[in-house]
């Protein structure tokens, strides 16, 4: 033992005279987990409040051991050549019982009875009459006439949703379907009937970031939070529950995906994370199918994890509030990078036609000029209002997007002013073909509480997910009762 | 095994308490997590953070957290994580909060040590995570080489190496803290 024993033993004690007479305040827990959304805004509040209780607290709810097993054999690349290459290898993994899928067909939509722009719609005051009447029964949308059906059964206080454009609520073939449950966890529904199955326990760094693998139908992936965050990979399998170390990123002291604002591409088989070493953060990709790892140089304090924009990982976007990173395959920036957003970004999600993969980003406050949703071509740089002023409301709030990749069609919440009758485009779900003539449907109004007494703001925002088959357009809402928030589903093939 | 710790046997000294209630937990443990969080990130209001953080995640799972052997090893590995991620953040955020307010931590508020420990603990900070967490789970919190071990989910052989690593650089960058008179 050398000398700087002692000194340490006497800075200890020095500690304990300062600590040991705390008195410990009254305990209230705080509410669980929020969005990158909400750990934007929460930013924002510290920064002009400089409160310390408003962060994204991420529960470890996981009971189940995990088991290390063998990796798939991992080739790490640099991006650069002033990095490091590391190169790790195992041999081959078992991807444990699961089902091989077949990728769907393009989304087969047939809404010409749907309301499109430009279609009269009388706005009626909702009644409690005019509600749907419990889990599993279908419901006529009154001003919209499209049939609509409960899924889900909350407690009264409870939230049970979509999860948020980050991840995809659908796997890619549409046949499982993952809801949260606020306070509770995930769970893992039947995406034909739309049946509870089980529940999950996905304990990632934020319970928005899991990726469905491409073709396995019940594997995901999320990075690892037992009690902080870590460099493990995790695969779960939702139908069985097993779960392993998928991969351990030795290169990363530990992986996330930051705040990103930006959704997981559906379909794809790249993860886009961010990777933190001893300098500081790196934009790392993870090819589920091969195993390849690909690390960029440093990048500035406050980016956000790459988001796969193309099925076979050549373009990537990372997603600020104000701005498009757009990256090659190899995390290098391409001729359209950054798009410059000009105005602030609410939500971010990542599709459309394979060859101009879409970043389709909502925008509020001051938007210049800006429309509520834009289309920014990451191949062409060009953009397009999809929602803007001219589709009838000048107050449409912001909004919530989920998109599958290969469709182009982008189903949308946006906010409502109040539980009135509202404006047109206001509070209600809307479906978006985003083809050369854009086509806006308007499936019916969630009319979700402005202002729930209970869980917290996320809690209260309609989410929304979009099935890649074109069945459904599964929303959240408490329909204006201020009880608990289900997930309801419109079915499109009515 | 990744999750070694909620599994095993208790240390001898640490008595298993099938019937842990969570306030009794709470009020117990409280003040030694705050040192143990302020020694890591050396700011009171984020140590007390980051308690409160650890706090919720036990009560949140609270069934779970009093089905292990060792509960005190498990919130201090919950904290120590979070105060190596969560904290650093958190104290890059207060620090634009003071530029941005000119807020200022009343002196009562604060932990105030004697400039030589101060200095100590500022050091410590500036270590290699592990050893910076092997240091203070041993000097802070009077922990054995396997206890610690328990804690950081490494072996005893790697919690040597990472006190007997971290005393050196301690006295390599505070040569003149070399001794208590220094």
């Amino acid at each position: 033992m050398d000398d700087f024993d002692d000194v340490l033993r006497s800075a200890a004690q020095d500690l304990r005279v300062e600590t040991d007479n705390l008195t410990p305040p009254e305990f209230t827990p705080r509410s669980s987990s929020v969005g990158p959304f909400a750990a934007g805004i929460a930013v924002a509040v510290l920064a002009i409040a400089g409160v310390f209780g408003l962060r994204t607290l991420l529960q470890d709810g996981g009971n189940e051991d995990l088991e290390a097993v063998a990796p798939p054999e991992t080739t790490i690349t640099t991006s650069t050549t002033n990095a490091t290459s590391t190169t790790g290898t195992s041999d081959g993994a078992d991807g444990g019982p699961v089902s091989e899928l077949t990728l769907p067909p393009p989304m087969p939509l047939d809404l010409q009875n749907a309301v499109q722009h430009g279609d009269p719609v009388a706005l009626t005051e909702t009644t409690s009459s005019s509600l749907p009447a419990g889990p599993g029964t279908e419901w006529t949308e009154p001003d919209f006439g499209t049939s609509i059906v409960q899924v889900t059964d909350a407690p009264v206080g409870g939230t049970i949703t979509p999860v948020y454009s980050t991840s995809q609520t659908f796997n890619p073939s549409g046949s499982l379907v993952i809801l949260y449950q606020q306070g509770e966890g995930h769970e893992l529904y039947d995406g034909n009937t739309l049946a509870p199955l089980r529940e999950l326990s996905i304990v990632s760094d934020d319970v928005y970031n899991f990726s469905w693998h491409p073709t396995q139908e019940s594997l995901i992936y999320f990075s690892d939070w037992d009690g902080g965050e870590s460099n493990r990979l995790i695969e779960l399998d939702v139908r069985t529950g097993a779960r392993r170390v998928a991969e351990t990123f030795e290169a990363c002291d530990r992986i996330g995906q930051g705040r990103g604002i930006g959704s997981t591409a559906n379909g794809t088989g790249v993860m886009g994370l961010l990777c933190t070493q001893a300098d500081g953060e790196h934009w790392m990709t993870y090819n589920l199918l091969t195993g390849e790892v690909v690390i960029s140089e440093l990048v500035d304090q406050g980016e956000t994890a790459p988001t796969s924009a193309s099925p076979d990982g050549t373009l990537f976007a990372a997603i600020t509030d104000t701005a498009i990173r757009v990256l090659d395959g190899d995390l290098q920036p391409t001729p359209q990078d950054p798009i410059i957003v000009r105005a602030d970004a609410q939500a971010v999600t990542i599709g459309g036609a394979d060859a101009h993969p879409l970043a389709l980003v909502t925008l509020t406050g001051d938007r210049e000029s800006n429309g509520l949703v834009i289309a920014f071509d990451l191949v062409t740089g060009d953009r397009r209002s999809l929602l803007d002023d001219s589709t009838g409301s000048q107050a449409v709030g912001n909004g919530q997007l989920s998109t599958t990749l290969s469709a182009g069609v982008v189903a949308a919440v946006t906010r409502a002013a109040d539980s009135g009758a509202g404006a047109p485009y206001q509070g209600e779900i809307l479906l978006v073909d985003t083809g050369p003539d854009v086509t806006i449907y308007r499936l019916g109004r969630h009319r979700m509480s402005f202002d729930l007494g209970f869980g917290f703001e996320w809690g209260s925002t309609p989410f929304i997910a979009l099935d890649p088959l074109g069945r459904y357009v599964l929303f959240s809402t408490d329909f204006g009762s201020g009880t608990a928030v289900n997930t309801f589903a419109v079915q499109l093939d009515r | 095994m990744q999750r070694r710790i909620l599994h095993d046997s208790p240390p001898d000294d640490v008595p298993v308490r099938a019937n842990l209630v969570f306030d009794d937990f709470y009020t117990q443990q409280y003040s030694r997590l705050v040192g143990l969080a302020y020694a890591l990130t050396g700011n009171r209001m984020v140590a007390e953070d980051m308690v409160h953080d650890a706090f919720t995640e036990a009560h949140r799972r609270w069934s779970e957290v009093t089905g292990y052997d060792y509960p005190e090893a498990w919130i201090r590995r919950v904290l120590v994580n979070k105060c190596h991620s969560r904290g650093r953040r958190l104290m890059s955020e207060a620090r634009m909060i003071t530029k941005v307010r000119a807020r200022r931590v009343e002196p009562e508020a604060d932990i105030r040590l004697p400039d030589r420990s101060s200095a100590v603990w500022e050091a410590v900070r500036a270590l290699p995570k592990r050893q910076a967490q092997a240091i203070t789970l041993h000097y802070w919190e009077d922990l054995t080489i396997a206890q610690i071990a328990t804690i950081l989910e490494v072996g005893e052989e790697s919690v040597k190496t990472h006190l007997k690593r971290g005393r050196a650089k301690l006295s390599e960058i505070m040569p003149e803290r070399g001794t208590l008179d220094g």
